[in-house]
């Protein structure tokens, strides 16, 4: 018995070997060709930023376009740090927090919920699902300033509670998408460990959040980003320049009166950074590989 | 025994009965584990959601208001287009959002299943197709702008290239809307993310038996992919469909807030916030979101209820089919 | 044993549940707990929060943070002045919401502010400003700060339109300089002489999101009054002819003119910097601007006379208000009062932000001191046409006329040219009088 459950809750999850017949690598081939033609056509916007983050405020105004600065200011690179007057450090501090604020709080309690709409029976689940759902149908211009009246009732204007406090209880696409991905997992799992001795909470902890690990990668890349990039948020509560994110930074040099092109590019692409190299974690660590799960009988 | 299949559907609530008393602990476990939700949803979410229900039967600007019963409902529904710009958005939106899904989802499913396989440089390829999602908006906005020039952009030179001349983009209202699809199109990274995570939970045994029994790549494509991501792809679809209804970020940064030319891009959400915080009538905003999340509501419903026909939930390793 | 399991595993549950919450409860001290209210910090000192923007970039907030607060903490020991940031056009949304909520600051500079003037949102000025302090100020101004005999805002600055001209192009053109004479068919000369559109380079560029002050110097009008005007007039003969003058230099039979969007993206304001534009009307704050980013010699003169020989000019609504809720009115008025007396407009003028000011007796300051006269620029040609500068027309409702009836049909007329002028005029003023009748 022990050995069946042991194989079945080992997964492996392998990418396709591709073999080695003409055909393959025709295939493969023309694979990669597709891929590196789509790559280009995303990457040539970012290749416009990074052109013109290195231009000259007079030459970005330039038409026909300019490709290549010339000459080229890296001088860029450093002014758009220095010109604010809060040290630039504070920015990226300040994003992190809320954005690993809000990547805690949607995985801890997304996960919780979605096991519960996905494993646990109870009364009026379709209900709230369907609820849960129509959440995410209500434009949030309209929910914004009645929000605004109760975190300005709670004191917690000018502070980053109304920002994060709202992802620790949960939240509709990642319930949905996480409650997708558990309901692709097969119950006779549940079932085994049952059988093992394992409550409830065990089967969560131990089976399905492995299991679906892959979808917890995926909010954490999404929460991160959306927070990291944040704007109309962190505008209305906060009024503090030391306070504010990375986004809101940014809208300083999109000022009344004067845009400043090239620094705007500049801080756009340092502000990448920090997702990029989360984006090459998480993906190391949840979207590759092989994934088992150690659970003993 | 009796499941109904509105249950099973939904893939929800759907167990083999059990002992009572185990039945009520798992329900009580299953309230508590979904309690912060709860809380969350009654103060965040449902207070407002009703807050604007009320206000959509006021003429307000939250600073004075009166009771006018249905009137902002009746208005919206005008087909006078100098009273009413609800048609005028509806349609809009409905236009990007027709053009936008098919090719986001499918550009996100393709992309997802070439990347899935074991090569070179696939996580270089993962990181740059995802890119487009991480690139603060305004960036991307003003970017965009620049390929959308119709004399030096670079669309129109590629175009040009294969003879088409003379589109405006952004200055003409019969291509204004396509400017955003495509734009839609280049941010379909996400979708590319959530399809291989889908993909990856498919035992690459099914693959292999398949192929000893002679199954070409569309075959298995077709019979073991396509099923057992159906339940991702649902998701999608209806993620999808509620996000890009909602499109407003790129609209009101590249045509200032105008929605031009000439009302062509008004979407429905710049819609409901020029209403609501340039002309400061949030009853009318109100009414105007509400109908937005009943059109939502049916088309929800809508692909629920066709759901049956292609969502596979995988209840038993095997897969058993409904 | 499943009982048991249950009740253990009941607790458990309970324990995570409340863990969550107390985490979000008490999600570790934000890096900034803010000050929320305009209260006291101590029963002599005042504390009020003043909203502006940086205007130029990131190096415009240490104007505010450096100088013009400390210098009027100075001159006010007992207030303390916190600086917020108010970074337009997004700022609307925040002050509207704000306002909601009973949490405005307690000064804050605004453009046209229709909803929080007629909603009673605004401190009432009259008791503070006498007529004697408000002569000094241009009246156009002003106008759009009164609403029902009171007044709700001190003007902060000026943006009037004055028309600059490329001196490189006019001299590889041999084009004269023009003077202060010239009238539109003098400049119809000059935009043929310099327009190349097979090299890009055109006369000028029709600024049509501005064409109110060609209506009114050709002896047409808009509205039957300035402010909240009922009856549309622009179809009759003069407003039409000067309506249509403009838009021939685009799609008449000779364009002198690139169509809107086809000269490049940043903007209509941008465009002159490109160097590829003859003549460009351009408006008084982007003088520092101009000389940042230009690459070319280049002047300001006067704006053209209509062939009748009169002119006529542009101005916008701006200043300071003061939040009818705020805690602490007359300290919030004293900051006005500093914010808009002639020392401040002058600090403004002659600053980075180089803002023309809304105060008559400073034109001479503006003439000759500011970056621009330093530079040697005609920058007078802004102060020259004050006299003759009208506010821009402002509907009642005026954001919901603008997207419902004006911007379509105007967008049909200028960009895509669907639409005569004469057509579309008509129809805009065909559905602006049933709109008010």
């Amino acid at each position: 018995m022990s050995a069946a459950i042991e194989e079945m809750k080992t997964k492996e999850i392998r990418p396709q070997r591709t073999s080695e017949t003409r055909d393959n690598r025709v295939r493969h081939l023309t694979t990669h060709l597709v891929l590196i033609l789509g790559a280009i056509v995303i990457l040539f916007p970012i290749a416009w930023m990074i052109s013109t983050s290195l231009k000259s405020q007079s030459q970005v105004i330039q038409f026909p376009p300019i490709w290549i600065p010339k000459p080229i200011v890296w001088e860029n690179y450093r002014n758009a740090i220095t010109i604010f007057p809060v040290p630039f450090w504070i920015f990226g501090w300040n994003s992190m927090y809320l954005s690993l604020g809000n990547v805690i709080g949607s995985i801890v309690s997304n996960t919780i919920v979605a096991f519960a709409f996905a494993r646990l029976s109870f009364r009026g689940s379709r209900v709230l699902f369907l609820l849960v759902l129509s959440t995410m149908m209500l434009p949030q211009q309209v929910t914004m300033i009645p929000l605004f009246i109760l975190f300005s009732k709670l004191g917690w204007v000018n502070t980053y509670h109304p920002l994060i406090v709202p992802q620790f209880f949960a939240n509709a696409f990642y319930v949905f998408m996480l409650r997708q991905f558990f309901t692709t997992i097969p119950r006779d799992l549940d079932d085994a460990a049952r059988i093992d001795g394992c409550g409830v909470l065990g089967l969560f902890w131990r089976i399905l959040l492995p299991l679906a690990a892959p979808a917890v990668g995926i909010i954490a890349i999404f929460e991160f980003t959306a927070s990291w990039n944040w704007f109309l948020g962190p505008l209305i509560y906060l009024s503090k320049m030391e306070t504010f994110p990375l986004a809101l930074a940014l809208s300083y040099l999109n000022a009344s009166y004067r845009v400043l092109w090239s620094e705007l590019m500049v801080v756009s692409f340092i502000a990448m950074l920090p997702p990029l190299i989360l984006f090459f974690i998480a993906q190391k660590a949840y979207i590759q590989g092989i994934v088992v799960t150690g659970v003993k009988g | 025994m009796s499941i109904s299949t509105d249950s099973r559907r939904l893939g929800v609530g759907h167990v083999p009965r059990k002992p009572r008393s185990r039945q009520r602990s798992e329900e009580l476990m299953a309230y508590l584990l979904i309690s912060p939700w709860i809380i969350g949803f009654a103060l965040f979410i449902l207070g407002p959601m009703l807050a604007s229900f009320g206000l959509s039967f006021l003429e307000t600007n939250l600073f004075s208001w009166e009771y006018v019963g249905l009137k902002n409902y009746t208005t919206l529904f005008s087909t006078d287009a100098t009273r009413s710009l609800f048609w005028v958005s509806l349609y809009n939106t409905v236009y990007y959002v027709f053009f936008s899904i098919p090719l986001t989802i499918g550009a996100g499913f393709f992309i997802a299943v070439l990347l899935n396989q074991d090569m070179r440089g696939r996580s270089a390829y993962r990181v740059i197709y995802y890119l487009p999602s991480i690139i603060p908006g305004i960036a991307a906005s003003v970017v965009w702008l620049y390929l959308f020039q119709p004399d030096f952009g670079v669309i129109n030179w590629l175009f040009s290239a294969v003879g088409i001349e003379g589109v405006r983009w952004l200055y003409d209202p019969r291509t204004a809307k396509m400017a955003f699809v495509i734009m839609s199109v280049w941010g379909a990274g996400g979708n590319m993310l959530i399809f291989l995570a889908g993909l990856q939970g498919i035992p690459t045994e099914l693959y292999e038996a398949a192929k000893i029994d002679g199954a070409v790549a569309w075959s298995r494509l077709r019979h073991i992919t396509l099923p057992l991501m159906s339940p991702t792809i649902f998701f999608v679809v209806i993620t999808n469909i509620i996000a890009s209804f909602q499109v407003f970020t790129n609209v009101y940064v590249m045509t200032n807030g105008d929605g031009g030319p000439a009302n062509s891009t008004m979407m429905y959400v710049l819609h409901i916030y020029l209403v609501a915080f340039r002309q400061y009538r949030l009853g009318y905003a109100s009414a105007l979101a509400w109908v937005l999340f009943v059109i939502l509501l049916l088309f929800t419903l809508l692909v629920f209820k066709s759901s049956s026909l292609w969502v596979y939930y995988e209840t038993e390793v095997g897969g058993k089919r409904e | 044993m499943n009982k048991q399991l249950s009740r253990r595993n009941f607790l458990y549950l309970t324990g995570m549940t409340a863990t969550s919450g107390l985490l979000a409860a008490c999600t570790t001290a934000a890096p900034q707990a803010g000050s929320t209210g305009g209260t006291g910090a101590t029963a002599e000192q005042i504390t009020i929060r003043l909203a502006e923007g940086s205007w130029i970039g990131p190096e415009g907030i240490a104007f505010w943070t450096d100088e013009i607060i400390p210098a009027f903490e100075a001159a006010n020991p007992d207030i303390k002045v916190v600086y917020e940031s108010a970074e337009s056009p997004d700022y609307e949304d925040k002050l509207y919401t704000q306002a909601v909520a009973g949490d405005a600051p307690d000064v804050f500079f605004v453009w046209w502010s229709a909803g929080l003037m007629e909603e009673g949102q605004l401190l009432a000025l009259d008791d503070y400003f006498d007529e004697e302090y408000m002569a000094d100020f241009y009246p156009g101004n002003i106008v759009g700060q009164t609403y029902e005999g009171k007044l709700y805002g001190i003007p902060k600055y000026v943006s009037t339109v004055a028309m600059a001209y490329n001196k490189d192009i006019l001299d590889a053109a041999g084009v004269a300089y023009p003077d202060a004479t010239w009238t539109w068919d003098n400049y119809l000369e000059a935009y043929r002489a310099t327009t190349d559109a097979e090299a890009g380079q055109w006369g000028t560029y029709v600024a049509h999101e501005y064409p109110y002050h060609w209506v009114w110097a050709n002896g047409g009008e808009w509205m039957d009054t300035d402010l909240f005007g009922t009856k549309c007039l622009l179809n009759e003969e003069k407003a039409l002819a000067a309506l249509k003058w403009h838009h021939d230099l685009i799609y008449g039979t000779e364009p002198v003119s690139a169509p809107p969007g086809g000269m490049g993206t940043f903007g209509a304001h941008s465009v002159f910097s490109s160097g590829k534009v003859a003549f460009a009307e351009s408006h008084s704050w982007v003088v520092t601007n101009y000389m940042s980013q230009n690459t070319f010699n280049w002047d300001f003169i006067d704006l053209p006379a209509a062939p009748g020989g009169s002119r006529a000019g542009l101005t916008f609504v701006n200043g300071y208000s003061s939040y009818a809720g705020t805690k602490q009115p007359d300290a919030a008025v004293a900051l006005i009062k500093f914010l808009t007396a002639p020392e401040q407009a002058q600090t403004m003028a002659l600053s980075l932000l180089g803002l023309q000011p809304a105060r008559r007796s400073m034109d001479e300051v503006w003439n000759t001191e500011s970056e621009g006269a330093k530079a040697g620029y005609d920058v007078s040609a802004f102060t020259r046409i004050m006299d003759d500068a009208r506010l821009v027309p402002i509907f009642k409702d005026d954001k919901q006329i603008l997207t419902e009836i004006y911007n379509p049909i105007r967008d049909q007329i200028w960009i895509t040219n669907e639409m005569s002028v004469e057509e579309g005029t008509q129809l805009i003023v065909d559905r602006i009088n049933e709109r008010f009748a």
